[in-house]
């Protein structure tokens, strides 16, 4: 197209490609812009092809000429790539325009989802999660203790609302048992308070009544030693003033009178011989020693040795079996076995040797204790006496037939008790007697040295007094 | 000898005739009594009368001062301390023994029950001490 100054259109300028010819017509405008006359172009066109800046270029010379006028030359640069940029960037302008558009669109649906969601958010909140909170708080309160408890829930879903009264009821529930549990601590701690109450009440009576036997014992102990103590000086009197009496005067006697004298030494004798007896039981605990490990075999052989004339005297026979290794006061245990081995020979058959077993009963029932049988076949006694014999100064025969205080066996049975065993006899007359000592296996040691610091404060005592 | 009981001291006496020993005896009735002898106060000021004894027998229980005072006393004196001293008493304690030797005690003897066995005692003392052993002069 061909325009003048003020934009008219002067030439209008077709072409219509016809393989490589271009056929040009022209059209003069008439001032309407009407085709008032047509021109034909001269055909000759010079094709140049060129590069300008890598593109292909196309230079078109066309003459105008019209009925011998020469118009002029109309240069036409044509770039190939022109229109495949123009085609280009109408591709592109129409991709940006896509792109644009995918562009909005995608934003839109995005801002749409961001709505959504926001929206769901804020829904799901308020219908689930703020009711949730809630419940927590109402299990959170039950847990720490808050016994009534109210859920409101507005707007949720029927699990929650089924939900809250679960919790409501579990929560009653609870209550419930927690007040009868604390019923039932209160009874538990008045019972309780009533138990110790009287507990204690009972502790303090046994320990008043403890204090006033360990008092009254202490007492009759002393009272035993001073009393024999001071026994013994008027007695030692009448005797060597007897012995002098009976040496000095006794040609003066007669022998009635000699007689009296005799009966009355021998009298003072034997008082002397009860106040020793007498002493030296009631010093069994006073002046005991410490228990150590004693082995009962080498002991006894030792009491043997001592007893040995005695022993072949009366041509005795004397079985000693395995015996046992015990904890005990080895002073005391020798002369527990003293007595008993000097009884069986005291006591013997007449024209029977004695026979005397020491033996040690194994009984699987009793581990906690030994069970030693001191056996002989003297004289016996009848069982009714068992008990007795055991007696303080307890006899079953005259003096003139046997000899003794009645303090042997007494001893005995104070030895194997402090050592917290028992000493019992089966006899039969005519056939003998067994004396059965049991020892507990342990001793308790803790409670003998309570005793022990006991025995060194009376000790302590008895010789300021 | 130093003793409280009146019968005891009667006793030896006559224990030391029947052994036809002829010790000269002298008798003081506690353990004041003795240190006064001792030391020649008061009644026994007269050194002459009152030679120092060659052997003292002595009983542990008396008043005013009984024989364990008595011994430290003795045995702490050095002009005094040379004198054997017998402890001749009725009291077998253990404590008694130990606690008289600790302090200086020569001999221990536990009074005996029988007379006669108080004549072998004396007849002992006697020839131990006056006989076998060998006194300071």
């Amino acid at each position: 197209m061909v325009y003048d100054q003020s934009g008219k259109i002067l030439v209008d300028t077709r072409t219509n490609n016809d393989n490589n010819f271009i056929n040009t017509y022209t059209h003069l405008l008439d001032d309407n812009h009407k085709p008032a006359q047509t021109i034909k172009i001269n055909n000759n066109i010079h094709i140049h092809e060129g590069y300008l800046n890598g593109l292909s270029l196309l230079e078109v010379d066309a003459k105008i000429i019209t009925e011998d006028k020469f118009w002029g030359t109309i240069r036409y640069i044509l770039s190939r790539k022109n229109l495949e940029v123009q085609i280009e960037q109408s591709k592109q302008l129409l991709r940006s325009h896509l792109l644009q558009n995918l562009l909005v669109s995608v934003s839109f649906v995005i801002l749409l989802l961001t709505i959504t969601i926001i929206i769901g958010t804020i829904s799901l909140r308020n219908v689930v999660l703020i009711p949730i909170a809630k419940l927590l708080n109402c299990v959170r309160s039950i847990s720490s203790g808050a016994a009534n408890i109210s859920i409101k829930l507005k707007n949720s879903p029927p699990e929650l609302t089924e939900l809250s009264n679960a919790i409501i009821l579990m929560n009653d529930t609870i209550s419930e048992r927690n007040r009868s549990l604390h019923e039932l601590n209160a009874h538990l701690s008045q019972a309780h308070d009533k138990l110790e109450q009287r507990v204690k009440e009972r502790t303090a009576e046994l320990f008043l009544t403890t204090e006033k036997l360990k008092k009254s014992n202490q007492e009759l102990e002393q009272f035993a030693y001073i009393a024999s103590h001071d026994l013994q000086e008027p007695l030692r009197k009448i005797r060597a003033f007897s012995d002098r009496l009976q040496s000095r005067c006794g040609a003066a006697l007669d022998s009635e009178g000699l007689d009296y004298m005799q009966r009355m030494i021998n009298a003072s004798t034997r008082m002397q011989t009860l106040i020793n007896e007498l002493l030296h039981y009631s010093r069994l605990t006073t002046k005991a020693r410490p228990f150590q490990p004693v082995a009962l075999s080498s002991l006894i052989k030792e009491v043997l040795e001592d007893l040995e004339v005695r022993i072949e005297e009366n041509h005795a026979h004397i079985e000693v079996h395995d015996l046992p290794t015990i904890i005990a006061d080895p002073l005391q245990i020798r002369q527990l076995f003293q007595n008993l081995i000097s009884n069986a020979l005291k006591f013997q058959r007449p024209q029977v040797e004695p026979l005397i077993i020491i033996k040690n009963i194994h009984n699987e029932n009793d581990t906690d204790f030994y069970n030693i049988e001191v056996k002989d076949n003297g004289i016996g006694f009848e069982m009714k006496y068992t008990e007795r014999i055991f007696g303080l100064f307890q006899r079953l025969h005259g003096r003139s037939a046997y000899e003794g205080t009645g303090m042997g066996l007494a001893i005995c049975r104070k030895i194997v008790e402090r050592h917290e065993g028992t000493i019992t006899a089966t006899s039969e007359p005519g056939f003998g007697t067994t004396f059965l000592i049991r020892f507990p296996s342990q001793q308790f040691t803790a409670i003998e040295n309570q005793e022990q610091k006991e025995v060194q404060n009376g000790e302590y005592n008895d010789s300021n007094g | 000898m130093a003793d409280d009981d009146e019968e005891d001291r009667l006793l030896t006496k006559e224990a030391f005739k029947e052994a036809r020993l002829n010790n000269e005896l002298r008798f003081v009735e506690d353990g004041q009594e003795l240190l006064d002898y001792l030391n020649h106060h008061g009644n026994y000021s007269n050194i002459n009368a009152n030679p120092l004894p060659d052997l003292i027998l002595l009983d542990l229980n008396m008043p005013r001062m009984d024989g364990r005072e008595a011994l430290k006393e003795i045995k702490a004196d050095p002009d005094l301390r040379h004198i054997p001293v017998v402890l001749l008493t009725t009291s077998k304690e253990e404590e008694d023994i130990i606690r008289s030797y600790n302090d200086g005690g020569n001999s221990f003897i536990v009074k005996p029950v029988s007379f006669s066995a108080l004549i072998e005692v004396v007849i002992a003392i006697n020839k131990y001490w006056f006989e076998i052993v060998k006194l300071p002069r």
